[in-house]
């Protein structure tokens, strides 16, 4: 089966309007591309600036498919009369323009799977996805799949994380992940040897997500998934607290860490982009906290700290 | 956990019943984004308003994790709902549907408004009455 891509090139005050053309005509949804800002999570801070070639500053494109069948010139030609017909009810539709380009069908439930191979963190560590098959290996596999959480091992942030625990963790230490997302560190703290690991996050999604990641690999004897807003509802004291979130929230977390952790414990700070590191450190500094080990990727950085 | 926004997609999907096949495919195919995990979410989550198009906008992270925010149905689903029609007229500039009030209008305008790149209310109302007059529904005082 072929369908043919259908855009529309309209202004922002037509577009409900167009986008009804093409509803009318039995496309199944749509593609939306205009200049307004996207609604952002609230909490994250750091990201990227949004390329204007894929925005168009004052229209909207609309992108809709129809199936390539004999009904489908007709159904073209209509949209082009009715979005030319808009002037005639007060909306002015821009440009108006429309344009086609054939899309062969793939097999799009699957095809997204290419993005995810199995990948080896570290010495000790094999993230893979449920659906790929591995050899047979003398790594410690964990089995996670790309969702609606951070942490698919696909980040220098969680890669660095997962570097430091294999190195850290010698078997039978107390870890909490602050902002687990996934699940990936805690379940990786677990299958490294830590006897008991607490996974906090505050967005209940995450916490859903990461106890099922946890329970596929089997960890749910080590790790116990909680909502919590940063370590509100730990459980001290830790030997190692694990904290991959974003520089601002590192910042706020820190004069509590000290609460949590045993004294000679391990404090990892990590997800901080390089322009905010400086302050990270300082942050750190006045809570009595040294940097003994940095990891740097990418403009990410990853802080090992012991309390001074 | 560390998140990075890296690009923002903006679908219109049927409630409930959103499959693989064009637009989500082609859309979500190369943000490598889970897309049977966000159908799933998002079929659950918009479960009890079959029969509409519902807009969503999907955040896609660095690492290719995602989180999604639904917004409210498009004017037109909100005309044919606020004035009990099934669908707009085939010839709007001859055959008229259905009436609605400019109290109707202002009322959708105002459910539209946080979606709508208006600047005022009274913009949105433009909006929503050439919507409506498009469909061949006429706008009374």
């Amino acid at each position: 089966m072929k369908w043919m891509e259908i855009t529309v090139i309209t202004s922002q005050e037509a577009k409900e309007a167009a986008a009804d053309i093409l509803y009318q005509q039995g496309v199944n949804g749509l593609v939306i591309e205009d200049s307004e800002p996207a609604v952002l999570d609230p909490d994250v801070e750091d990201y990227m600036p949004l390329s204007v070639q894929d925005f168009p500053l004052e229209e909207v494109r609309l992108i809709a498919y129809l199936p390539v069948d004999s009904q489908l010139a007709d159904k073209v030609e209509s949209i082009r009369q009715s979005l030319a017909a808009l002037a005639d009810f007060d909306l002015d539709p821009g440009r108006a323009e429309v344009s086609l380009s054939e899309v062969e069908d793939t097999d799009w439930a699957t095809v997204w799977k290419e993005f995810y191979k199995p990948v080896a963190v570290g010495e000790k560590l094999l993230i893979k996805p449920s659906w790929e098959e591995i050899k047979p290996t003398d790594r410690l596999v964990i089995e996670l799949d790309p969702g609606m959480a951070f942490g698919t091992g696909n980040h220098p942030t969680t890669t660095m994380c997962l570097d430091i625990l294999e190195r850290y963790i010698r078997g039978g230490e107390r870890v909490i992940d602050v902002g687990c997302g996934s699940g990936i560190l805690s379940i990786a703290a677990a299958r490294l040897g830590a006897a008991e690991v607490e996974a906090l996050d505050y967005d209940p999604v995450a916490v859903r997500i990461a106890r099922e990641n946890v329970a596929i690999n089997k960890v749910e004897g080590q790790v116990s998934v909680r909502e919590s807003d940063l370590l509100q509802a730990a459980s001290g004291p830790a030997d190692i607290i694990v904290a991959n979130i974003i520089a601002r929230i590192i910042i706020e977390l820190t004069p509590a860490v000290k609460a949590f952790l045993r004294s000679d414990g391990l404090f990892i700070a990590s997800g901080i982009i390089g322009e905010r590191r400086e302050q990270v450190i300082a942050t750190l500094a006045e809570h009595d906290f040294q940097v003994i080990e940095e990891l740097s990727e990418s403009d990410w950085h990853a802080l090992v700290c012991r309390q001074r | 956990m560390a998140k990075k926004v890296t690009r923002v997609v903006k679908l219109q999907l049927p409630a409930g019943k959103a499959t693989p096949a064009p637009p989500v495919g082609p859309a979500l195919a190369q943000t490598g984004i889970n897309m049977m995990g966000f159908l799933k979410e998002f079929n659950e989550r918009t479960a009890k308003q079959v029969g509409l198009i519902i807009p969503v906008e999907i955040s896609v992270y660095q690492d290719r994790s995602f989180t999604f925010v639904l917004k409210t149905p498009p004017a037109a689903v909100l005309l044919k709902k606020a004035v009990g029609i099934e669908s707009g007229s085939g010839e709007p500039n001859r055959n008229k549907v259905a009436q609605v009030t400019r109290a109707q209008v202002r009322e959708i305008a105002e459910t539209k408004m946080p979606d709508l790149n208006a600047a005022t209310i009274e913009a949105a109302m433009r909006m929503v009455e050439g919507t409506a007059r498009s469909m061949g529904i006429t706008v009374v005082n």
